[in-house]
């Protein structure tokens, strides 16, 4: 029974060669040429594309430059504010010096 | 005690009279800053900072205007060209960087440079040393070297600086304002 009908089966599934009518008509239908209009129907298309991944590149850039600044402004600013306490500490050794010499004219004097 | 000795001639006798009662200055004149290796692996603290025009003008920008420490510090910094500070901090004696020191001072020759103030006190066994650059007459740069027994700092300032103004600092940016005291203290 089952047997039979896997004859069946392949009897109706074997493969069949197309007809010569049908490979005419399917061949004549096929465009022998791509359309012209493909590739140059949207011109603009490709451009904006480029433009856009440019425009991204450069966004993206700028983005990161502008982070790297941030990042080196912060950094220059903790380091002047350093630099502007470690000066006055180290004035503070002028200054007292200063005063010292004056101090001791006063004495002599 | 302290043993100061003065070099006060012509402008400079004028310059150190003024500087001494905070008076705006300008100086100028950048050099080679050693860096001052042979010390950073014996410091407990270590502090290198170089700051160019460039940078003095991007940390100024985030100074805060409405922020009076941060005003201060901005007026400050106005017309500066740079600021260089080596300063490294010691758990216990230190050898001297005589060889470093040594050509920080072959830059610190005359005409351009003059040493102001070299000072020694016995009293906090400390070392301080003042350069001044002159063109026409104009001081143009101020270096400062400080040798204490636990600590050593150099500051070099190159453009218009105003003393008083940096002075007026003290007790902000986490710099302990004397006692009142206390100078005139140690000045006896």
């Amino acid at each position: 029974m089952s047997r039979d009908l896997e004859q069946d089966l392949r009897q109706a599934l074997r493969p069949v060669d197309p007809s010569a009518e049908l490979t005419s008509k399917l061949l004549a239908a096929i465009p022998t040429k791509h359309p012209a209009t493909t590739r140059s129907a949207r011109p603009w298309l490709r451009q904006m594309a480029v433009a856009a991944s440019i425009l991204l590149a450069l966004g993206l850039s700028w983005g990161t430059y502008q982070h790297q600044q941030q990042e080196r402004a912060s950094q220059a600013h903790a380091e002047l504010l350093k630099a502007l306490a470690i000066t006055n500490r180290s004035l503070d050794h002028v200054y007292r010096a200063v005063q010292s010499l004056d101090a001791d004219r006063g004495h002599g004097g | 005690m302290r043993h100061a000795s003065f070099y006060p001639s012509g402008w400079l006798a004028r310059a150190l009279q003024v500087m001494a009662c905070f008076p705006a200055l300008a100086f100028g004149a950048d050099l080679q800053m050693p860096n001052f290796d042979s010390l950073r692996d014996k410091a407990s603290d270590s502090v290198v900072i170089s700051l160019d025009g460039g940078l003095l003008g991007m940390a100024g920008q985030l100074l805060d205007p409405s922020n009076p420490v941060d005003a201060k510090a901005k007026s400050v910094i106005q017309g500066l060209k740079s600021i260089q500070v080596r300063s490294f901090t010691f758990e216990k004696a230190y050898p001297v960087p005589t060889a470093e020191i040594s050509e920080l001072r072959a830059q610190l020759t005359p005409p351009r440079w003059q040493q102001a103030i070299k000072s020694h006190s016995e009293s906090d066994h400390s070392d301080v040393e003042l350069y001044i650059a002159a063109e026409a007459n104009q001081p143009q740069g101020l270096v400062l070297i400080v040798t204490e027994p636990r600590e050593f700092t150099v500051v070099s300032i190159a453009g218009a600086i105003d003393l008083a103004k940096l002075h007026s600092l003290e007790g902000h940016l986490g710099v302990p304002k004397l006692p009142a005291g206390r100078q005139a203290n140690e000045a006896k």
